[in-house]
């Protein structure tokens, strides 16, 4: 039921479709009873005036001649009473019950007598089972017969099984006529629907396509009743259409504004390096505009990603491949920390997702682990199964974290420690890591246990087409 | 060889045009488009380097008025717009490489010398009806579109165009595009074309990539 209750909140056609349905169909249901009740009421009314009439005029010959010469002029003017086998029949009781008179069509068996007491001048009609086992309706009605008028009881009765077939197929004809009429209502209900609905699903489809150039939703071409959500939907689309190119063009600025000057930079250092037969300092500063360079690329792929200017290209790669390449780069600076890095990696793990920001995000969570472990500690790597796909876990012992500085690890230029902002750390790779795993769809959170930090990154999923039997 | 260096940074400019004087080259320094275009008719160049966001007339202004010039210079655009739609505009007007700034000058020389040694031969690029492919900037297009493929559809589809009319068989085509060994190849490559192929169907090329059942894919010679 709550299947049912949750479609037809969620869809405006099952709605409709339903009351159209149910109302036509009750509505057409209601109009088969009515009719069909009218017309068994026309049937045995006519049947009752028809056994009325016949009993009426049997009790007038009764009431004028002895009934041995009534029966027997009765027979000769109807056959039909004379032998059994017959359709009709009547019987004549007297006022204790004891039988006065019956047709020969009775044979040895009497007529059912009436239910209850009958009253002077008013007919009782009563359905019955004949003396021939066969299903029948009579009337009875009080006469007096003899000389003396003595109170007697008249019941005629008729067999029934032409009526009854008749108000079966009567019944048929209409539960027939009723299944058909519902069934084409209901054809015709959903016939509606498509066509009434048919320009607001076209209208969706349009609204669902965005905003492409131009005016997505013609509103002249629109039904009445759409074109104010046309109009407003164009204007919103014109919005984003402008913040959009907005956004390309900051986007553009920036990347032109920052990486000038970067270019500048290098090219007058790599030109004061050849100078100077490649002095160390001019080395350094060649990797801090290489990192300077590393950051703003980040930085403008985050914004165009979250402006969603740029989508990520999703493809299968191949998982413990890019972590070993991973962990080779974050290497040196470990090893200038003395930090030990140990990874359990499977030999090979296909996973679908976009490499180059999975490259960037695993990159600076292994160089934040790298660079901020205690001298003569171990970073550990490793990939576990998780609920809906494997996750990768980055750990290292970090004595100066608390609990309260891990809100503050996903927020942009955040640093433990004043002191530190003089160090190569820009307080951006785990912003940036977190922000780029949020474009992916995957969830990286931080913990800290016993001293000990953990990343983690969830759910990589597997390609399902690339999973290795277990064998 | 002699280069034409356009560049309105007034330290990027002459430091280009120091570095690759040193290093044997005749090299002239433009500072905005219509300096560029007065020295492209006063003299022959081999490449010129080329900034788009120029004063007074920008790169693709430039571009566009180098369409169509006999002389066979060639055009290395170096900017800082990292964008694939800048990418494709700049090769639609003609240039024929793209670097984007801030980069190695050891890149910048290698790029140089490539384009030099070309000469008035035509870019290299892969083309199959509409679809085409720029191998040194790793762009496809159809038509005038850039067709959005990942780094490694693009490189299947690279590996496929440039041996047309060769079945290439889906270990081969792993070996060309993965440095990895890996016992799911086959299902790999399977996975990457069914991506490509459906990109390539959205752009009106559903038949570019053909199967040949037991050997491997094609694209028709």
């Amino acid at each position: 039921m709550s299947w049912l209750a949750e479609r037809l909140a969620g869809s405006i056609r099952a709605r409709l479709l339903l009351s159209l349905c149910g109302g036509l169909g009750l509505l057409l249901l209601a109009t088969f009873v009515l009719l069909d009740l009218g017309i068994d009421r026309q049937i045995h009314g006519r049947l009752d005036d028809a056994l009325l009439g016949r009993a009426r005029g049997i009790a007038a010959v009764l009431e004028s001649h002895p009934p041995a010469a009534a029966l027997a002029e009765l027979q000769a003017f109807n056959p039909g009473y004379a032998d059994s086998g017959h359709t009709d029949f009547l019987q004549i009781w007297d006022a204790r019950g004891r039988t006065l008179l019956a047709s020969a069509s009775n044979a040895a068996a009497n007529l059912q007598p009436p239910p209850a007491a009958v009253a002077a001048n008013a007919p009782l009609f009563y359905d019955l089972r004949l003396p021939d086992g066969h299903s029948g309706r009579a009337v009875a009605l009080r006469l007096n017969v003899g000389r003396h008028g003595a109170d007697a009881v008249l019941a005629v009765a008729q067999e029934r099984t032409d009526v009854d077939a008749l108000e079966g197929q009567v019944h048929l004809a209409l539960v027939a006529a009723a299944i058909g009429t519902i069934v084409l209502a209901a054809l015709l209900a959903v016939l509606a629907v498509r066509g009434g609905l048919r320009p607001l699903l076209e209208f969706g489809a349009r609204a669902r396509g965005g905003a492409p150039a131009g005016e997505a939703l013609p509103p002249e071409r629109m039904p009445r009743e759409l074109r104010p959500f046309a109009e407003s939907l164009n204007a919103a689309f014109r919005q984003l259409r402008e913040a959009l190119e907005r956004e390309r063009r900051f986007a553009r600025d920036v990347a032109h504004e920052l990486r000038t000057p970067l270019a500048e930079m290098r090219m007058a250092v790599e030109l004061a390096q050849r100078d100077a037969g490649d002095p160390a300092p001019l080395h350094g500063a060649l990797g801090a505009i290489e990192r300077m360079r590393r950051c703003i690329d980040g930085l403008l792929a985050l914004s165009r990603y979250e402006a969603g200017l740029d989508r990520p290209q999703l493809e299968p790669l191949e998982l413990a491949g890019l972590l070993r390449r991973a962990l080779a780069t974050a290497q040196p600076p470990a090893a200038r920390n003395a930090v030990r890095i140990e990874a359990a990696l499977p030999r090979e793990c296909w996973v679908s997702s976009d490499t180059a920001l999975l490259e960037r995000i695993v990159d600076n969570l292994l160089l934040n682990a790298a660079e901020y472990a205690p001298p003569d500690s171990r970073v550990r790597v490793r990939l576990e199964p998780a609920d809906d796909g494997l996750r990768l876990c980055i750990e290292n012992p970090a004595p100066a974290l608390e609990a309260a500085d891990l809100a503050h690890l996903g927020e942009r230029f955040w640093r433990k420690s004043a002191a530190r902002e003089a160090s190569r750390h820009g307080g951006l790779g785990l912003a940036l890591a977190r922000a780029l795993a949020g474009v992916l769809g995957l969830r990286l959170a931080f913990a800290l246990e016993h001293g000990v930090f953990r990343a983690s990154l969830e759910p990589l999923r597997e390609i399902a087409a690339l999973m290795q039997p277990e064998s | 060889m002699r280069l034409l260096i356009v560049e309105d940074s007034p330290t990027l400019g002459p430091d280009l045009r120091t570095a690759l004087a040193r290093d044997g080259h005749a090299v002239d320094l433009a500072a905005d488009g219509e300096e560029a275009l007065r020295y492209l008719a006063a003299y022959r160049y081999d490449v010129v380097t080329l900034d788009l966001m120029l004063p007074r007339l920008d790169g693709w202004a430039v571009l566009r008025r180098l369409q169509g010039r006999e002389g066979g210079t060639r055009v290395l655009v170096l900017s800082a717009r990292d964008q694939v739609e800048d990418r494709v505009e700049a090769l639609n007007l003609g240039a024929d490489d793209y670097l984007v700034k801030p980069f190695a000058y050891a890149e910048l020389a290698a790029r140089l010398h490539a384009l030099a040694r070309r000469g008035d031969a035509p870019a290299p690029r892969l083309q199959a009806g509409p679809l085409v492919l720029e191998p040194h900037a790793r762009l496809a297009r159809v038509g005038e579109a850039a067709l959005p493929l990942s780094p490694k559809e693009y490189a299947l589809l690279e590996a496929l165009m440039s041996q047309r009319g060769k079945v290439l068989s889906r270990a081969a085509l792993f070996e060309s595009i993965y440095d990895a060994r890996s016992e799911a190849s086959d299902k790999v490559i399977e996975v990457l074309m069914s991506t490509l192929r459906g990109k390539l169907a959205q752009a009106g090329l559903p038949e570019l990539i053909e199967t040949r059942r037991g050997f491997g894919y094609v694209v028709a010679g």
